[in-house]
């Protein structure tokens, strides 16, 4: 049973796959972009730029998590 | 499911070391029908069988993982060397099965409409 | 030492076996028997007595029939009439407990009350949806507080939560197409409004679009048009020797309740009598017992079908048995095309 789920395949990166982005070099993009991570114990929304230190703004846990992806997937409902 | 374009039926090559390779009039045939199962393998062969005509009728699965079935028939070969081709037998075959199933929906589609009748009523 | 038309006729059950149970009536397998296909013959000898049908079950005798035909029915009835179900699932977002898969996998089993034949299968390498073969669902439920529940469970809504149990009947139809003017909501959307599919808490939601095919049972269960379709031989109890009072009560106590009926014959004494045979279930409990195991035998007649049919709720049971009857047909049509294309070539 596959249940990996369908993914544009453009966007997975692989050394076959040429980014079609028109700014070249993805991690440029990174350090000016603001991520919204998830507190690990306070379930806090925390703002964090690539420069900032990794904790929690309200409770100072240091372990947080990405939120989930945007991108739409495909199940089979099988 | 009704794709037109693949064969169905594969009437296997005769091998009884003549040199005619013509499967028209042989006695004995063994055919591959694809997309099938017990369904169809097991009612064709009933109904062949009751042909007085066919000396042996059987079908077997190869394999469980592959949806096709081997289909054999054997007539009978009379006193004086003929035999009512193997083909004209699964054609009947499958006449006789296409007519039975007709008059089972003659006969059901009736009792439908004489129940619902005696329902309303 | 059975009768040469029980062993013809009958499937014997005895204590430790089954007996006689395939169909030997093939020509020149009796002498003196003309056992050849004789379609009058069926025509005529073919009953059928339906006992009872509405709309979800119906319940059939088929007298008559050999059981190769009977179960190319049955079989056809579970695994080759198609239905429509959900098949792709679009996750926008799930917040909720289950898993994206665990819930694409519960949506597919959803019945749908969409007839198949309005609809035509779609064709694997197209990606389009197209109108007259997807149905599209979208089902979006986000749970939250509910302001008005108290502690103290005086009031109206006791629950403290809103759209904390997400049913089928969340599901929203989106037409496509044409489709608006061809169906309404309730003849393509689920058979059940009731249907448990997630269970929510504040703060967590489901966005999704569900993407409806056609399908058939061979290639997944969820496209099954029958919750089951089944068939049992009609039982046959025959009793060899009159038996009274004590023994009749524990004959009685063997079968199905109904199935066995003391009488008061004139002597003072009650008599064991088969009265429903039909309702028996075959578990030849009475062969257990040393004192009615020689007086009673049970068979099971050959060509005799108690046929049992339940649809999920497309289509009604007596249109499913139809449609199974018409599709062995089209198999023997696809066959016959085949021949004579051949003996043509």
């Amino acid at each position: 049973m596959d249940r990996t789920p369908i993914h544009d395949p453009s966007m997975t990166p692989s050394p076959n796959t040429i980014p079609v982005s028109t700014t070249n070099n993805p991690s440029s993009q990174n350090l000016s972009k603001t991520m919204i991570y998830i507190c690990g114990e306070c379930h806090k929304d925390n703002e964090l730029k690539s420069t900032d230190v990794i904790r929690c703004n309200e409770c100072g846990y240091r372990i947080l998590y990405k939120k989930r992806t945007k991108r739409l997937i495909v199940y089979d409902a099988r | 499911m009704q794709t037109n374009d693949y064969i169905k039926l594969q009437v296997c090559p005769v091998d009884d070391g003549t040199n005619t390779k013509s499967t028209i009039g042989a006695p004995n045939l063994s055919f591959i029908i694809r997309d099938e199962d017990h369904t169809l393998g097991n009612s064709l062969r009933h109904i062949i069988m009751k042909n007085p005509a066919v000396d042996f009728c059987g079908y077997t699965i190869p394999h469980p993982s592959e949806s096709k079935i081997n289909f054999r028939i054997q007539s009978k070969i009379n006193e004086d060397s003929t035999a009512v081709p193997a083909i004209d037998i699964f054609r009947k075959g499958l006449l006789d099965l296409k007519e039975m199933c007709s008059i089972v929906l003659e006969k059901y589609e009736e009792s439908v409409k004489t129940f619902k009748e005696m329902e309303t009523s | 030492m059975a009768s040469l038309n029980n062993i013809r006729t009958r499937i014997k059950l005895e204590e430790t076996e089954v007996l006689h149970t395939t169909s030997t009536d093939f020509p020149g397998n009796y002498p003196g028997y003309d056992d050849r296909l004789n379609l009058d013959e069926f025509r005529k000898n073919l009953k059928i007595q339906i006992s009872n049908l509405d709309t979800t079950t119906t319940e059939f005798d088929l007298i008559g029939i050999d059981a190769a035909i009977a179960n190319a029915f049955r079989r056809i009835l579970i695994a080759e009439l198609p239905s429509m179900a959900i098949e792709k699932v679009h996750v926008t977002e799930n917040s909720s407990v289950l898993p994206d898969d665990v819930l694409a996998h519960r949506l597919g089993l959803i019945p749908l009350h969409a007839d198949p034949r309005l609809f035509v299968d779609k064709v694997s390498s197209d990606t389009k949806e197209r109108e007259d073969d997807t149905l599209i669902f979208k089902l979006k439920v986000a749970c939250k507080k509910n302001p008005k529940a108290t502690t103290d469970g005086n009031d109206n809504s006791k629950n403290p939560y809103i759209n904390s149990n997400v049913y089928t009947e969340h599901m929203e139809w989106i037409p496509i197409g044409n489709q608006a003017t061809k169906f309404k909501s309730e003849d393509v959307g689920p058979v059940s409004h009731d249907i448990l599919i997630v269970k929510l808490r504040p703060g967590q939601e489901i966005d999704l679009k569900l993407v409806c095919h056609k399908g058939i049972g061979r290639d997944h269960a969820k496209f099954s048009p029958v919750c089951t379709a089944s068939y049992r031989l009609m039982p046959e109890i025959i009793l060899k020797k009159p038996i009274y009072d004590e023994d009749a009560e524990q004959l009685q106590k063997c079968f199905t309740q109904g199935v066995i009926e003391l009488e008061d014959d004139n002597k003072g004494h009650r008599r064991a009598v088969v009265s429903k045979p039909r309702l028996d279930m075959c578990s030849r409990e009475a062969l257990r017992y040393p004192a009615l195991k020689d007086c009673i035998e049970l068979n099971k007649i050959r060509d005799h079908f108690i046929f049992s049919i339940e649809s999920v709720g497309a289509l009604s049971p007596d249109q499913l048995f139809i449609d199974a009857i018409k599709l062995v047909m089209s198999k023997c049509d696809r066959l016959l095309q085949e021949i004579d294309g051949n003996i043509n070539n």
